[in-house]
């Protein structure tokens, strides 16, 4: 297991690597050059002003080796200062995390739980009304945006109801319920995209384990019901559902930016935006890689879970 | 082992069962009228080739069936509990304990996430008292029961771990965690070695033997049942069309499809000159829409007008009540007999040995062993799996040349490397003075147009979307073989030289059976125009009656063609039938090779012998010596000097563990890789005889 | 039948023996998402020249009203009628959806193909850029896209590709990697087939099943990735009738019109939902086609 832990923390790192020259390729490389996009403003000044705000941002160097001068000011903490405000951008980054955070953390623990329950719900008695019920809510929770499901939640909580805040904006030092109070909707709509994907993998993965010959075996073993279905078959179902939850981690980063875009909450999806909108390249290069590494970490994580479900995987 | 158990109490009464699945809007009448007593102390075998509905009796006995599957008439008592009234929590009560079962592919009949000991404990700990620290040393003494050294340790594995018959094992100790009354066993060999097949009948003979268990044998191999069951009940297309006692059954079969069977499967005194082996032609009837007569009618060879009108009634023949058959004309068949055949084994050198088209010399084939990143950089050495480790073989025009061995033995890489499938590590392969290097692809058109191959699994071996007409056209054009204009008529052709009507080319492979899979792969390979075809375990998924007809179809074809086969097989009698020349292969290495009337017969090399004792023959005439292999199976990977078979080996001496084994040459033909003195080899006794007799059975 | 009815895999072989062969049943999803999707194919095509009003016109007497026999679905702050902007949307949305993952199935299904049936480095390299890539957020890697390449619907379109390829290949190499050492394949390397002809006759047909319903799946990611990026800001720019767009312009004025936005998201989340319900029909469809076949 620790040899397998190694393995994977070494393809992360390769991973990581790999995620921050892909952002920089992207950015840098390609045609439509940002470089000249981030100075639109300034483009119409003179050309000794621009060349000398070009070497000032070390812009005129190679791209390579731009990019390694950023990479080994990132391993050393220093992820560059952000043009649109003016101060580094590694606190501003940790400060927009934690908020995001507190959105997805909630977001994720509600949609496992939840979607293991009616998945195997769900796969017991397959086409039946319940399967059928549960199959029509996931195929409408994963074909709604989130920018949709904010906005209908918000006409109906907010305007009509006025039960919640149409905007979820947080002030520290207020107790876990007004948080709660908060964040309620953003955190459903959030949670109801990821229910929906892993209900749909945790059913079918279930549907298939329970036609597997082991857990016939179980069956005719004698074991009660729950045993055979619990025991035997979810641990097994969990599988693919480890892989999908990880999966939708990054569906989440992503409906993060939509979700707080609706909701005017300042995480790190709007931070993203608020990157591109401002053309402003050190912050969207980092704030990137932040989202892209969050994923991999998670990935790792799921990885390590499914190795710890499935021992054919630990030795191998 | 063939006259009765001892007739005890009735521990299964199955009578006038009807069994039915409900699939996609048909109704598949898979079990008719199915009449059965299991006895304590008794084996009861129930034979059938696939689509005979003997899975579904075991299923349905357990009331393990699936959702589509429906008892649609009839009984089942256990004792005198009618197990198709039981309550969800009765049968549990029963399920697991007082019956158990042990299944075909124990790989997928174990939970993948758990490990084994707490598989089995589970059972115990369902239905006994018995808790913790008892409990686990109940599951070690099953474990140890079950003859597995280590009973702590296995129950500490999880199954990847294990073998197949390791894996067996485990269910077989699973099943007799509460000594159950009633065990069924639905073909628990199948897919494993003859010798660990042999093991494992063995073992559960010994814990029937101690427990005084009733057993439902379910199995397709009629060698089986004559080793290991008293009473068995012949099945075809979901009824019983015979039953009675082995020793009855197997030596006076009163059904036509018995005989059918009994004379298909190529039997070890049987060879391809003698005659050929009696297929039975035509395809199993529809399950949805049944004849109106004898199920078997379209089919047998005896039928007539009467057959097809009206089902035959069940008759006891003998004294016994179950001693019965369903066959109108029972009594008017001509008597069943054992033919002996006289062997020369001259003639037989005479015909093996010729001009040697296909010559192999000191060929291996290495596979590495992968190396993780780390070790590459500190320079750990590379391992290799020695798959095939230095082997010499000759093989005629015309000739078939059989290489037999367990799984993992190198078989299959060698008839792989043969046609370009894989790399050779060292040595030569010449086919006619052209050496046969490196892939495929590598080779030029000529030699890769005279070098077939046909495959195991029909199911794979056509490409789904492609027609059968396309699929044997293709050699014909990629080769020029034949203009364009007249490969329609070839490939016509073709199809009738594999006994395929003309309309097949417009087919595609999911309208065939398998074994009309198998004669399409035949006519593709045929239609190269080759001299040599590997055979790689070509019958080894066919059901015994197709498999006669393909083994027909391919020494026909060979007359007439010339060419020459490599015949990879783990099955020692199609191999006795099929071949001039036998090569025994362990572990990447010779064993023996010579005629089949030479390695069949003293002198042994002892692996060969083994494997001889290991194999179950459908006939009662037959004695066979009891050798089992025991100790581990070395590892392929560098693997260590000396003998590789000495860790097994019954008659292993020290000088095996150290020194490579030298060559005895008995006849130009007949070689032997082995340490033991040629005196000692010429004084083994025939392991397998005709009863009462010393002489060999070949 | 791996292990499909495993209980009796060798009684019911017999099942699929019968000569008469049932036809199959075709699923209910597959029919009602197929027509639906055939629907808005239609509407994309026809959608501008059926619309009541050009979708740019502004009409100031009428700003903001609701659903009228005038304007079936009401108008937006500027007075354009909500109806003709929709329907004129459709075509922007399809195909820009279609075209994007055209590329990235097309591109996804070569890499696949060609990364399984190679094997060794080259698959294994080429199998850690898609890792590095699969590592972005889908969202996230197209908002980067767009970002480098600047905000306008044929780069929306590009991004689409960029985010699909990596995960289209993926998919194909896996069932690539299942038929690399099937017998028939083998077959055709023992007769000394080319690279070009076992991929694309031997393999490619045989893997059509997994490609079409990834297909219908990436189609409604498509969809979604459309809408959410115009959304942003990032997609189509005003005053095109993009849904996505529509719905973050009006987005204001919901609680006092909410017809301004329902049009556009019904006909978003019908879209993506048709194309979900074929996708789950056609799977369905062509495992049960798959089982008959053995």
């Amino acid at each position: 297991m620790l040899k397998y832990l190694l393995r994977r923390l070494w393809l992360l790192a390769l991973t990581l690597v790999g995620i921050s020259l892909l952002i920089y390729v992207i950015l840098q490389v390609l045609p439509g050059d940002a470089v000249d996009q981030l100075l639109g403003a300034w483009s119409q000044q003179t050309g000794t002003e621009y060349e000398v705000l070009r070497a000032q941002l070390g812009l005129d160097r190679p791209w390579y080796e731009q990019y390694f001068g950023w990479l080994w000011d990132a391993m050393h903490g220093d992820l560059g200062r952000s043009f649109a405000m003016d101060a580094p951008v590694l606190p501003i980054l940790v400060q927009r995390l934690v908020f995001s955070l507190r959105l997805a953390v909630p977001a994720l623990i509600i949609a496992v739980v939840l979607s293991l329950i009616l998945g195997v719900i769900a796969a017991v008695r397959p086409n039946g009304w319940l399967d059928t019920a549960i199959t029509v809510f996931t195929l409408t929770g994963v074909s709604v945006p989130a920018f949709i499901s904010g906005s209908l939640a918000i006409l109906v909580f907010a305007a009509w109801l006025e039960w919640l805040p149409s905007t979820s904006s947080l002030s520290e030092g207020e107790g876990f319920f007004h948080w709660a109070y908060v964040l309620a909707m953003p955190v459903a709509v959030l949670a109801l995209e990821a229910l929906a994907h892993i209900t749909r993998i945790t059913r079918s993965s279930m549907i298939e384990v329970l036609k597997t010959p082991y857990v016939r075996t179980a069956k005719l073993k004698g074991l009660p019901r729950q045993m055979v279905l619990f025991k035997h078959a979810l641990r097994n179902a969990m599988l693919p559902t480890v892989t999908v939850i990880a999966f939708n981690i990054g569906w989440m980063l992503g409906g993060v930016v939509l979700v707080e875009q609706v909701f005017s909450y300042p995480g790190l999806g709007s931070l993203v935006l608020f990157a591109i909108e401002q053309r402003d390249l050190p912050l969207l290069q980092a704030s990137m890689f932040f989202v892209a590494g969050g994923y991999c970490i998670a990935n790792v994580l799921a990885d390590l879970t499914y190795a710890l479900l499935d021992p054919r995987i630990r030795y191998s | 082992m063939s006259d009765g158990g001892g007739g005890g109490r009735d521990v299964l009464t199955i009578r006038d069962l009807d069994v039915t699945y409900f699939v996609r809007g048909q109704e598949v009448k898979a079990v008719r009228g199915v009449n059965l007593t299991v006895r304590a102390g008794e084996t009861l075998a129930v034979v059938g080739e696939s689509g005979s509905g003997k899975s579904t009796i075991a299923f349905t006995t357990m009331r393990g069936l699936d959702a589509a599957g429906r008892v649609m008439n009839g009984s089942i008592h256990f004792h005198d509990t009618d197990m198709l009234a039981l309550r969800p929590r009765e049968l549990r009560a029963i399920q697991g304990s007082r019956m158990a079962m042990v299944y075909q592919d124990p790989q997928t009949a174990l939970n993948p996430a758990f490990r084994v000991g707490d598989q089995i404990g589970e059972v115990v700990r369902e239905h006994t008292e018995m808790r913790g620290e008892q409990a686990d040393n109940r599951v070690l003494e099953l474990l140890g029961g079950v003859n597995l050294p280590d009973p702590a340790g296995v129950a500490q594995r999880y199954p990847h771990e294990l073998s197949g018959g390791q894996q067996q094992r485990v269910l077989i100790a699973m099943s007799f965690a509460c000594n159950p009354e009633l065990l069924i066993m639905d073909e628990p060999t199948t897919g494993l070695d003859v010798t660990t097949e042999a093991h494992i009948l063995d073992l559960v003979a010994n814990l029937k033997e101690q427990h005084g268990s009733a057993i439902l044998y379910i199995t397709h191999n009629l060698g089986v049942v004559a080793r290991f069951c008293h009473r068995v009940a012949v099945m075809y297309a979901g009824e019983i069309v015979e039953e009675g006692p082995v020793s009855r059954v197997f030596s006076k079969p009163a059904h036509p499809y018995t005989r059918s069977l009994l004379t298909c499967i190529p039997k070890l005194d049987l060879s391809k000159h003698d005659r050929p082996l009696s297929a039975i032609e035509g395809q199993l009837p529809s399950l949805s829409d049944l004849p109106t007569g004898c199920i078997f009618a379209a089919r047998c060879d005896f039928a007539e007008d009467a057959c097809r009108a009206t089902p035959p009634p069940r008759e006891q023949i003998g004294d016994d009540a179950e001693d019965t058959v369903s066959c109108h004309r029972h009594r008017e068949l001509p008597p069943f007999e054992f033919e002996r055949h006289i062997r020369d084994v001259d003639q037989a050198r005479a015909d093996a040995t010729s001009d040697g088209a296909l010559q192999v010399e000191r060929l291996k084939c290495f596979y590495p062993v992968r190396r993780r990143i780390i070790e590459y950089v500190s320079g750990k050495q590379q391992k290799f799996v020695h798959a095939v480790d230095d082997i010499d073989l000759e093989l005629g025009r015309g000739r078939t040349l059989a290489v037999v061995g367990e799984s993992g033995c190198g078989k299959t890489t060698l008839g792989r490397t043969l046609v370009g499938l894989q790399m050779a590590t060292d040595g030569t392969l010449t086919f006619e003075g052209n050496e046969l290097a490196g892939l495929a692809r590598d080779r030029g058109p000529d030699l890769r147009r005279r070098v077939q191959i046909i495959f195991q699994n029909p199911d794979a071996t056509l490409n789904p979307q492609r027609s059968v007409g396309d699929a044997i056209a293709r050699p014909l054009e990629l080769f020029n073989l034949v203009p364009e204009s007249g490969r329609a008529a070839r490939v016509t052709d073709l199809l009738r030289s594999v006994n395929l009507p003309d309309n097949f080319a417009d087919r595609f492979p999911h309208e065939l059976s398998g074994g009309q899979k198998q004669r399409v792969a035949i006519a593709r390979a045929f239609a190269a125009e080759p001299d040599l075809i590997v055979c790689d375990e070509p019958l080894s998924a066919l059901d015994v009656s197709v498999q006669a007809a393909i083994l027909n179809l391919l020494v026909d074809l060979q007359k007439r063609s010339n060419t020459a086969y490599l015949f990879i097989s783990h099955d020692l009698s199609v191999v006795r039938y099929l071949s001039d020349l036998v090569a025994v292969m362990y572990m990447g290495k010779l064993a023996e090779v010579g005629t089949p009337e030479e390695v069949f017969v003293p002198p042994y090399h002892p692996y060969t012998e083994a494997l001889l004792s290991a194999i179950s023959i459908p006939d009662p005439m037959i004695e066979q010596e009891n050798i089992r292999l025991e100790g581990p199976v070395p590892s392929p990977v560098n693997p260590a000097p000396g003998c590789r078979f000495a860790s097994r080996c019954p008659r292993k001496m020290t000088v095996c563990e150290t020194q490579e084994p030298p060559l005895h040459e008995f006849s130009p033909s007949h070689r032997l890789y082995c340490h033991i003195p040629r005196e000692e080899l010429d004084k083994m006794r025939p392991v397998i005889r005709y009863a009462g007799e010393e002489t060999a059975v070949v | 039948m791996s292990n499909g009815t495993a209980i009796t895999a060798d009684d019911a072989k017999v099942v699929e023996q019968p000569a008469v062969k049932k036809p199959r049943r075709v699923p209910l999803s597959m029919i009602i998402g197929g027509t639906i999707v055939s629907f808005f194919v239609v509407l994309a095509i026809i959608g501008p020249y059926v619309t009541p009003y050009p979708f740019d016109q502004f009409h100031f007497k009428h700003r903001m009203v609701p659903p009228s026999a005038e304007f079936w679905l009401g108008t937006d702050r500027y007075g354009r009628d909500i109806f003709s902007r929709v329907v004129s949307g459709a075509s922007l949305t399809v195909f820009m959806a279609g075209t994007g993952t055209f590329i990235g199935v097309t591109i996804g299904v070569l890499i696949g193909m060609f990364s399984g049936y190679t094997g060794g480095w080259v698959d294994e390299i080429l199998m850690r850029l898609t890792d590095i890539a699969m590592s972005f957020p889908g969202l996230l890697l197209a908002m980067l896209v767009v970002a480098a390449l600047g905000a306008n619907e044929v780069n929306a379109v590009i991004s689409i590709g960029v985010v699909f390829v990596p995960k289209v290949a993926r998919v194909v190499r896996s069932a690539t990697l299942g038929l690399r050492h099937i017998q028939f394949v083998e077959a055709a390397q023992v007769r000394g087939e080319s690279r070009a002809y076992i991929i694309f006759r031997e393999i490619l047909p045989n893997i059509w099943p997994p490609i079409i319903v990834e297909t219908c799946i990436r189609l409604s990611y498509a969809v979604l990735l459309v809408v959410s990026l115009s959304y942003l800001g990032l997609g189509a720019q005003p005053p095109a009738p993009d849904w996505g767009l529509m719905i973050a312009k009006e987005r204001a004025f919901m609680v006092t019109a909410p017809w301004v936005v329902f049009a556009p998201a019904s006909a978003i989340v019908l879209l993506i939902v048709s194309f979900n319900l074929l996708g789950d029909g056609l799977r369905e469809w062509l495992a049960a086609r798959k089982t008959s076949d053995e």
